[in-house]
């Protein structure tokens, strides 16, 4: 048995070797910021374009690496271990203001797809009801409680909430069920996670990540001087996999469960979990590109929200603010990235069942 | 059981039956045990059902069975296959638990040796020691990268400090006379070290040895934690951040299936290296 397993290992790695060699494909890292495989932006960051062949088709081989973190990503991609991270805004430019060559080139998300969310009956209907409670953050100090609190002095709501730390898994959901904290500060996907497992929340919505800039595909620049095509080849077979997405974000989720059987759940009908996953991409989705301009790709990002970022962040102390926000970011790649038949995409993607 | 009672002496001694017997006598306890955990699980199951219990907060057993029998029947190819991250960990955790045993041990000696430079250095190790490594974790993964390394790493430098400490206790703890008595026949230092001073640190080494191996596994979760595309502990990580609690129980079964057989392993291990040390006969049913 023992000799049967390690001839497997044996011949699966050789296979997998002689394969990408055979193919003349180049390795191409992008490292994600966070360090479990979930439906969201992996499923055109990785698992779409890869079971499609879009990746091959730009001579890539894409590995999708982990991070604890868009912090730990940025400094894994600058130190070297990738070629290109995946990184909040406001991360860039903190990495920047240390002297970290990182140029974000890509908008993954429009919208981060933080809300508050509460039980139904919660006394919270409005932004305004929340000083005096307890809210939820993954981290607290982490940046994302400072901004929901510039979110209501913009408002002009004084007084404060009290934020508590939940981490991230089943305690996020306990939390708020067993009324340890009156409302969750976490994003879209999750909430959508929990909304399968039964937990229904209401939204309120937190208007300000739309002043900013969004959720970032980041590059070095000494790299994309030297690798520019493989850059726009990895962003564009990224931008197909997005496309296929949005029109046909069932066949989306098969791919993603094809691409990464861990992640299907045990103990349930295969089309149940492709139905679970449906809203839970649909959910993503919606933050990504629902205020994008209308007709534009995604992708784009403006000079206006990485001013407001920088801006914001200042003034909550996360930054210094004192670096120039025009070399944290490229407008560039943006067309190259968007340069492939549109259309065709569409069409194959409907045409998958 | 026999009884010999004196003035100052007051000894029970076992009766010295055939392995048969004494294989009889120990089921028993095993069946005593086996019940407990169909207690054990029957109640769990019946407090999911009959309270209601949201699988986010306790999963049934039959739920986390679910999970067990996915995890290992999947093809060894497949990433959600329970026996390729098992072996991943598993690689992880010999190769760090080997790296940290080798250096702990020799450093142990050394340092107990040269008892000077052990007075120097002992503050730092102590300080290092004292550190929380799931802090130094992540930045394994920048010095390092992804692969292996990192997670071997984790896992020798949580091994290497329980294997330093028990070396050094087991250097120390040889009686002094046997070596001058040694050094009077004409031993030589080789000879001192091989035939007296290692034979006679090894109880204090196997005393190390329990603790490391489950610390090598350990180092490897948390590697993996912050950074690994396979492993139990990445399946871990990733079936909590997706609230599949189920998942999650799956994995701790089997990490404390693991821990077990590691743990009879090294009694094995013990009993033969050390075969003089007395130890109590049926100390977790070895």
């Amino acid at each position: 048995m023992k000799s049967r397993i390690y001839s497997s290992v044996v011949a699966l790695l050789l296979a997998t070797s002689s394969y990408a060699d055979a193919q003349n494909l180049t390795t191409f890292r992008v490292v994600k910021a966070n360090a479990n495989l979930n439906i969201g932006e992996d499923v055109f960051m990785m698992a779409v374009p890869k079971q499609l062949g879009y990746f091959k088709e730009e001579g890539l081989n894409v590995e999708l690496l982990p991070a604890q973190g868009g912090a730990q990503a940025g400094q894994i991609m600058i130190t070297g271990g990738a070629e290109a991270a995946s990184i909040l805004a406001e991360a860039i430019l903190k990495i920047r203001e240390s002297n970290g060559d990182i140029v974000g080139f890509y908008t993954l998300k429009q919208n981060n797809g933080f809300s508050i969310g509460v039980l139904p009956g919660s006394p919270i209907k409005t932004l305004a009801d929340l000083p005096g409670k307890k809210i939820g953050f993954g981290q607290a100090g982490a940046g994302s409680d400072q901004l929901l609190t510039r979110q209501l002095r913009n408002m002009g709501i004084q007084g404060n909430f009290t934020p508590i730390s939940l981490g991230y898994g089943a305690q996020v959901a306990t939390g708020v069920k067993s009324g340890q904290v009156d409302g969750l500060f976490f994003w879209d996907s999750l909430y959508a996670i929990m909304s399968n497992q039964g937990l229904k929340l209401n939204h309120i919505e937190v208007p300000i990540q739309d002043e900013l800039a969004g959720f970032q595909l980041a590059f070095r620049s000494d790299y994309a001087r030297k690798n520019a095509d493989k850059i726009i080849g990895y962003c564009r077979a990224m931008s197909k996999a997005y496309q296929f997405a949005l029109t046909n974000p069932k066949a989306a989720v098969e791919l993603f469960y094809k691409e990464f059987p861990s992640t299907i759940p045990a103990g349930k009908d295969l089309s149940a979990a492709v139905t679970d996953g449906v809203v839970i991409l649909q959910a993503w989705l919606k933050s990504a590109t629902s205020k994008l301009p209308g007709g534009t790709a995604p992708g784009i990002e403006f000079k206006e929200r990485w001013e407001n970022s920088q801006k914001t962040y200042r003034d909550l102390g996360v930054l210094k603010g004192d670096s120039d926000v025009t070399k944290a970011y490229t407008t560039e790649y943006y067309d190259k990235c968007n340069n492939f038949d549109r259309a065709a995409i569409i069409a194959q993607a409907k045409a998958m069942k | 059981m026999s009884s010999i009672k004196g003035e100052h002496l007051d000894v029970e001694l076992e009766p010295q039956g055939s392995a048969v017997r004494r294989a009889l006598d120990l089921v028993p306890e095993r069946v005593t045990s086996f019940i407990l955990l169909v207690i054990f699980l029957a109640g769990w199951q019946a407090a999911v059902v009959v309270f209601g219990i949201s699988a986010l907060v306790l999963p049934s057993p039959m739920e986390v069975l679910d999970w067990l029998i996915r995890g290992f029947t999947e093809p060894l190819s497949s990433s959600a296959s329970f026996w390729y991250h098992l072996g991943v960990t598993a690689w992880e955790s010999l190769v760090g638990f080997i790296g940290g045993c080798a250096v702990g041990i020799l450093s142990g000696f050394a340092l107990a040796h040269w008892a000077k430079t052990g007075r120097i250095l002992y503050p730092y190790i102590q300080a290092f020691n004292a550190l929380p490594k799931i802090a130094i974790a992540p930045l394994m993964i920048v010095w390092l990268g992804y692969g292996l390394s990192p997670k071997i790493v984790m896992s020798a430098i949580l091994v290497f400090f329980p294997m330093l400490i028990s070396s050094m206790a087991g250097y120390h703890s040889v009686d002094p006379d046997r070596i001058d008595l040694a050094r009077v026949c004409g031993a030589s230092n080789r000879q001192l070290f091989w035939k007296i001073i290692l034979p006679s640190s090894m109880p204090f080494i196997f005393a190390g040895l329990h603790m490391a191996v489950v610390l090598a596994m350990l180092g490897a979760i948390v590697g993996e934690f912050v950074g690994a595309t396979s492993g139990l502990g990445m399946l871990l990580l990733q079936y909590n951040n997706n609230l599949q609690v189920g998942g999650v129980f799956a994995i701790l079964v089997v990490l404390g299936a693991v821990a077990f057989c590691l743990s009879i392993l090294m009694q094995y291990a013990e009993r033969y290296f050390c075969f003089w040390s007395r130890r109590e006969k049926n100390f977790g049913g070895v």
